[in-house]
């Protein structure tokens, strides 16, 4: 319902039956997290490439793709934008977690709250079977607002280490007003930075095959080699393609 | 005198002085009487001043002798009067002094009264006036009162709409979430199937490789071995901007199409290998409903047929209104795509033939018609039987078309001629029909499913059946032969044996609602559908004899028919009351 423009298009897009080519993979990313800490704006921001003007409270899920190519492989990115509200995502959190390739945390810098009830999300992601097999990256948002983050990165960077989570700060808004420099910020897009990062990652990761096992000779199938070195940190974003 | 006679008269001397004594005593007497009275009187007063003497003297015999104690008695009381006097006169004065205290007091007083009338007069004043005021405010007040009472009138009434507003949101709200959840439900089933697909275009791949390991075709991008494939792929692209993502490769594209065309057809594995004109082909497996995804009022009157093309994206319904409309199954809804009418009655049967481009359907208006798909006038009318006609088949060659009728006959026609080229006459109402390679099987109201050769136009077998037969269904590969009867039993029998042994299916609630009810077999013959009279529809498992599914609440009057599309993903049931439904298991 918040979806405005181009993300029109992405709905539209999405009810057609007519399936894409067998040949793109589709890696479903869930972005969790308090209400109000930004997941919409988020994924907008990746998939349409702006802030969006107005958006109201998600209700139960929004889907949003983007088709990317990484390494000469074009990869469609499926980001479900879930409700933070618990009243708008009730018996929705299981259709959350089905096959999902990786969770995107997300809190916001300004809002301690919102940090502090990340360990409940990571539980409840646990809960749903999903353990630390799915690659999860922590993300708070609004960094912009440097006057008012109630949450340093020294404290939020422990919590990452403690989960083993890679952590990035970033602005839905204004990402190129990064303020840690680690990440390089020039004039790239952070948040389109980090998504990429988790895709690498995935890409890295999953070998081709992805609802059997290679029986026996499905060592035919891994072609994932040399592509290993790039999706694990979260500086190799900054060359993706 | 006296004295003057007496010597006068001396000679005579005693003559003359005797009478003048008598004389003189005589005026004596005379004297004497007359004065009587008044000596008695003055005796009686002087005895009365006696006695007033006597008196007197008492009383005041002894103040001579008191005399001087009494004046200084009298002097004491006197001076004691005198100080009395004194006293009294003091206290006169002071009782004057008083009363003028009092009269000032008095008058201090009046004035005060007169101050306090004033006042009190300006407080009766003051008083009335507040009375006026209070009046009023009274007046004020119930006109305030009315309003506020009105307003809480509003105020309530708005706050009930405020209630049943929130109420509306929380619907919506539920509505939303429950649309959300469907939309979740058919993303995560679209993911799956896309990674199925991709697992077994790999496992093709591999087999295919397996066999010849030189590169394949160039038109199958996905079965030649995937590290070249990437190798050259990730070359093509890497010359390629950064994320040009949304571009896309023509010969990629038509690749995929070409791919997906194929797998299209068949929905099967093996379906590669067969012939592209025949695609019954094997249903890998077919999926048991359990839920409605879309609940439509397809026609303005009772359906009375429904049928998935081959290629199972197109559906047919048929109904008293008419005409038969198309609808594309997208993405478990239906859209309608078009209408085909010519018909002059109600639709009774409908058929697609093998390849999917044609319709042919049976009419109340004793004659068979037959339409291209994208073409709403009939192609070709086929009439010659005398009642309605209850089904039309496409026998085993494209170009031949077996109708059952109400007149009892059964009619086979030649498309190229649109003639009739055999008529089979038959003892009973013909009910429905279906035809494998070589023969042709009937179901009729005289309880018996009789099979025909068709080539040689004779009766070879009379099958029992419990009672009138209102519809047969032929499974894909040509064995089994489904009857539903009106004792609400569904038959299965063994067309290779032709033998009597058969199963039987029955449920509890399930009864055929009409005449022509229509039971299908599943495409991969592992499951029975048929819509009872009481809006539910009933599957059961073949293998196992039992009741698999039971779908109720969705219909509200007596389905007519069901058809199981040949992907095996969905299943159409449709009612005599105008409404179809898709099921799908998702």
């Amino acid at each position: 319902m918040a979806e405005t423009g181009p993300s029109v298009e992405f709905s539209t897009s999405l009810t057609s039956s007519s399936l894409p080519p067998p040949r793109t993979r589709i890696f479903k990313i869930i972005v969790i997290g308090d209400s109000g800490v930004g997941k919409t704006c988020l994924t907008y921001r990746f998939c349409a490439g702006r802030f969006p003007e107005k958006t109201e409270a998600t209700i139960g899920v929004d889907f949003r793709e983007r088709l990317v190519e990484i390494d000469g492989e074009k990869i469609k990115i499926q980001l479900w934008d879930t409700a933070g509200q618990e009243r708008f995502r009730k018996s929705m959190v299981q259709h959350y977690y089905r096959n999902v390739h990786a969770v995107v945390f997300v809190y916001d810098v300004t809002n301690a709250t919102s940090f502090r009830s990340l360990p409940a999300w990571i539980e409840e992601c646990k809960q749903h079977a999903l353990g630390t097999e799915v690659p999860r990256i922590l993300v708070g948002n609004k960094c912009d607002l440097q006057d008012s983050i109630q949450v340093s990165t020294d404290v939020a960077q422990q919590f990452a280490d403690l989960h083993s989570m890679p952590l990035f700060e970033t602005s839905a808004k204004n990402p190129n007003s990064q303020g840690d420099g680690t990440y390089g910020g020039g004039n790239s897009d952070h948040v389109e930075a980090i998504f990429m990062t988790v895709a690498h990652k995935l890409k890295s990761q999953k070998p081709l095959v992805l609802s059997q096992p290679p029986g026996g000779s499905g060592g035919t199938i891994n072609l994932s080699s040399g592509v290993n070195d790039r999706g694990d940190g979260s500086r190799s974003w900054g060359c993706s393609c | 005198m006296t004295d003057s006679e007496e010597r006068g008269g001396a000679g005579s001397a005693e003559t003359w002085k005797r009478h003048i004594v008598r004389q003189l005593q005589n005026r004596d007497r005379n004297q004497h009487t007359k004065f009587q009275d008044l000596i008695r009187f003055y005796t009686q007063l002087l005895e009365k001043t006696s006695l007033a003497k006597g008196i007197l003297s008492c009383s005041t015999r002894h103040t001579p002798s008191d005399n001087g104690s009494s004046i200084s008695a009298l002097l004491h009381q006197n001076n004691q009067l005198r100080k009395t006097t004194g006293e009294l006169a003091y206290k006169v004065v002071e009782m004057q002094q008083q009363i003028k205290i009092k009269e000032s007091f008095l008058d201090e007083q009046h004035a005060r009264l007169l101050e306090e009338e004033c006042r009190l007069a300006v407080a009766l004043h003051a008083h009335q006036e507040l009375q006026e005021r209070v009046d009023r405010v009274k007046v004020e007040n119930r006109a305030l009162k009315l309003e506020y009472d009105t307003l809480l009138e509003q105020q309530r009434q708005e706050e009930r709409r405020l209630r049943e507003e929130n109420d509306r949101g929380v619907h919506l709200v539920e509505d939303m979430i429950h649309l959300k959840q469907q939309a979740a439900v058919r993303m995560n089933s679209r993911n799956e199937r896309r990674s199925r697909a991709r697992a077994m275009n790999l496992t093709t791949a591999r087999s295919k490789v397996a066999i010849d390991s030189s590169s394949s075709a160039p038109t199958s991008r996905s079965t030649s071995p995937k590290s070249e494939d990437q190798d050259d792929c990730s070359d093509r692209r890497h010359t390629r901007l950064f994320r040009s993502a949304s571009v896309t490769s023509p010969r990629f594209l038509s690749s995929i199409k070409q791919l997906f065309d194929r797998k299209r057809r068949g929905r099967s594995v093996c379906s590669l290998e067969e012939d592209l004109m025949c695609p019954v082909g094997v249903c890998v497996s077919a999926r048991v409903p359990a839920r409605a995804l879309q609940v439509l009022e397809a026609h303005e009157q009772g359906i009375n047929a429904v049928k998935f093309s081959t290629s199972s994206d197109l559906l047919a319904t048929g109904g008293t209104d008419r005409v038969i409309k198309l609808w594309e199954v997208r993405a478990g809804s239906l859209t309608h795509k078009g209408t085909l009418d010519g018909s002059t009655e109600g639709i009774t049967c409908i058929e697609f033939d093998p390849t999917g481009l044609r319709v042919l359907a049976a009419s109340y208006d004793k004659s068979a018609l037959l339409w291209r798909r994208d073409d709403p006038i009939p192609k070709l009318t086929l009439t010659g039987h005398s009642r309605k006609v209850t089904a039309a088949r496409f026998s085993g060659s494209l170009h031949q078309v077996v109708t059952g009728s109400a007149d009892r006959t059964i009619r086979l026609w030649d498309l190229h001629r649109a003639a009739c080229v055999q008529l089979l006459r038959v003892t009973s109402y013909c009910s429905d029909l279906v035809c494998s390679e070589n023969c042709i099987v009937s179901g009729h109201y005289d309880c018996k499913i009789r099979v025909w050769d068709a080539r040689a136009a004779s009766c070879v077998q009379e099958l029992p059946a419990q009672g009138k037969v209102t519809s047969l269904d032929i499974s894909a590969d040509h064995r089994q032969l489904l009857s539903c009867c009106r004792d609400d039993c569904l038959q299965l029998v063994d067309l290779r044996r032709w033998s009597n042994d058969r199963m039987c299916f029955r449920a509890d609630g399930f009864k055929c609602g009409s005449d022509s009810t229509k039971a299908v077999i599943s495409p991969d013959g592992c499951f029975l559908a048929a819509g009872s009279a009481d809006g539910a529809v009933y599957i059961w498992n073949v293998s196992t004899g039992n009741l698999e599914s039971h779908l109720p609440d969705k219909h509200s009057s007596s389905i007519s028919a069901v058809s199981w599309s040949l992907s095996g993903e969905y299943v159409v049931s449709v009612d005599k009351s105008k409404w179809a439904v898709l099921w799908s298991d998702i």
